[in-house]
């Protein structure tokens, strides 16, 4: 299993690098335009918004003005969730790809347990989309470390947002991982799991605008992440921790089981 | 305690749907023995191969490598093997030294035969430490060949282990294997290249549409061939004075005999011997023309 850990991070190390990267930059730009912001402005523009567009920055209606909330609303934002997405959707792809180019075949015709082979490429998904969160945490921190005006939102905020992001990740990464361990293609992976992840950034964004869909809100992942919240509050719901956590396992465990079951040809 | 069977398949068999990739193959492989499994495109080679590795589930049957069956004890099957995939998978953005490293250490066996075969295959180290995308058709494959066969198993299985190698490597790789069955290795290999499964191979197994057409020692398929045979007397012969069992369609044309052969030559040769013959001709007996009576004009 060491032996598959140390080969995929090898071949994939320096992706994770750059969106760990990207990610820091975005937080740390996005903290620092909370300078050149005119609050009041802001708010008035925000208050004058349909309740559908308030609902994009901000899903429990927390006040974007405010230095939490502004700096919150930047782990919500669509790069930032696209930054991460594209961390462990790609990973959790390669165990698809390694099948799809006939290296799967080369590494099981080893006496290699199937689940091993997955469980160390799900290892380092959970381990880079930590990675990746950890860049935006950093991120967010240099910003409150360079603007007075950020100055009251604590590193410990940030640190559980981090979290958070990281638990939403690993959720969309051991769903990628189990689709990975029933498919033939990479390109599939990507296809299905980008799919899915929009269509639950929508059902929450929905839930929240539209009464209908509101109790479908809960089954998407994006429902129990809520960085603005995080950040004015201090902390994130333990129920919601709960729920990330255990989609993330059974998913996980779910991907161990089926790669067992699966069959291994080009 | 008799010996286990290298390779063991039962009655083994892989259908998707309403094909029948493989059907009902049975196949015993001696330990140290030399065995081509033949047959063309889509005859189930690679399927039959798959599934001795357990990377294809069977619809039907079982397979047990050096007597640990596959299905329940698929670790110590495989910790018999080397194999070489006929679609080589290598990771690209690794180097080919790296590579080889981690593939020793997933094989329970200690790589004993890498740095034999690294000089068989002139695989320099310059070579090795460049990542894989770097590396020719022919050099992926020799780094295939040197991950597989770096454990010295037990049990070589190849699936057309010569192609995109050039014509040195390729005599290469045939006397290594060779070597290795002489030292009682055993080998199983797919190939389309008669001439290579004629030079290396005990037996063939031939497959065709999912099912097994025979498996026979090569020189008896060679004997049993119908050859064309010529003879040039030098006075007139009645053909009744050499006539066995094994010749048909005789045709003479004044002292010119010409017939057909099928099977041991030996008892001809024996009444010839006694005649005035002045020349004779007796068409080569290849594995190729054995294949191509079998599976039709094409088929390799």
């Amino acid at each position: 299993m060491n032996v598959i850990f140390a080969l995929t991070v090898r071949r994939t190390w320096k992706r994770i690098v750059v969106l760990a990267t990207g990610f820091l930059l975005f937080e740390l730009v996005v903290g620092l335009s909370y300078s050149s912001a005119d609050r009041d402005l802001l708010r008035k523009l925000i208050d004058g918004l349909p309740p559908a567009f308030r609902a994009l920055v901000s899903a429990s209606g927390a006040d974007i003005t405010s230095p939490s909330g502004y700096l919150g609303s930047g782990y919500f934002h669509p790069v930032a969730l696209t930054l991460q997405a594209a961390a462990v959707i790609s990973l959790a792809a390669g165990a698809a790809r390694d099948v799809e180019d006939g290296v799967a075949e080369m590494i099981l015709s080893r006496p290699l347990d199937r689940w091993r082979w997955l469980g160390a490429q799900g290892c380092w998904v959970l381990i880079a989309s930590g990675l990746v969160a950890a860049g935006g945490t950093i991120g967010g921190f240099l910003a409150t470390r360079s603007l007075a005006a950020l100055s009251d939102v604590h590193i410990s905020s940030l640190v559980i947002v981090g979290a958070g992001g990281w638990l939403l990740t690993a959720t969309i990464g051991m769903f990628a991982l189990l689709i990975a361990s029933a498919v033939r293609t990479g390109a599939r992976v990507v296809g299905l799991v980008a799919g899915a992840t929009l269509v639950a950034y929508a059902v929450n964004y929905l839930s929240v605008i539209w009464g209908v869909i509101r109790p479908f809100g809960r089954l998407s992942p994006f429902h129990y992440y809520d960085p603005t919240r995080i950040l004015g509050n201090g902390s994130m719901p333990w129920s919601s921790v709960a729920t990330l956590l255990a989609a993330a396992l059974v998913l996980g465990l779910a991907a161990l089981i089926s790669v067992q079951r699966r069959e291994f040809s080009p | 305690m008799p010996v286990p069977s290298a390779i063991r398949a039962e009655g083994l068999g892989k259908r998707y749907g309403a094909l029948d990739a493989l059907d009902g193959l049975e196949l015993d492989v001696a330990p140290g023995e030399r065995m081509g499994l033949l047959g063309p495109n889509g005859a189930g080679k690679t399927t039959a191969i798959r599934l001795m590795l357990g990377m294809l589930r069977p619809t039907s049957g079982r397979v047990a490598i050096a007597g640990h069956d596959l299905a329940s004890d698929r670790r110590a099957a495989l910790g018999e093997v080397g194999y070489l995939p006929g679609e080589l998978g290598l990771i690209r953005e690794i180097s080919g030294a790296h590579q080889l490293r981690a593939f020793a250490r997933l094989h329970p066996r200690p790589p004993t035969e890498q740095r034999a075969l690294l000089n068989r295959f002139e695989l320099s180290p310059g070579d090795l430490a460049r990542p894989v995308r770097q590396y020719s058709r022919g050099m992926k494959q020799k780094l295939g060949l040197v991950a597989a066969l770096q454990h010295d198993p037990p049990v070589i299985i190849l699936d057309e282990p010569t192609s995109g190698l050039d014509p040195v490597m390729q005599g290469r790789l045939i006397e290594l294997l060779d070597e290795r069955a002489r030292a009682g290795r055993t080998v199983l290999f797919s190939s389309h290249v008669l001439a290579e499964v004629e030079e290396l191979c005990d037996r063939v197994a031939m497959v065709r549409g999912g099912r097994l057409l025979v498996v026979e020692s090569v020189s008896k398929l060679r004997s049993e061939r119908v050859r064309s045979v010529a003879v040039s007397f030098r006075t007139p012969v009645d053909p009744a004075e050499y006539a066995v069992p094994e010749i048909s369609a005789v045709h003479v044309a004044g002292r010119v005999h010409r017939f057909a052969l099928s099977g041991d030559p030996s008892p001809l040769l024996g009444r010839l011997a006694n005649l005035p013959v002045e020349d004779i001709s007796i068409e080569t007996a290849r594995l190729e023309d054995v294949f191509r009576e079998r599976y039709g004009e094409g088929a390799a």
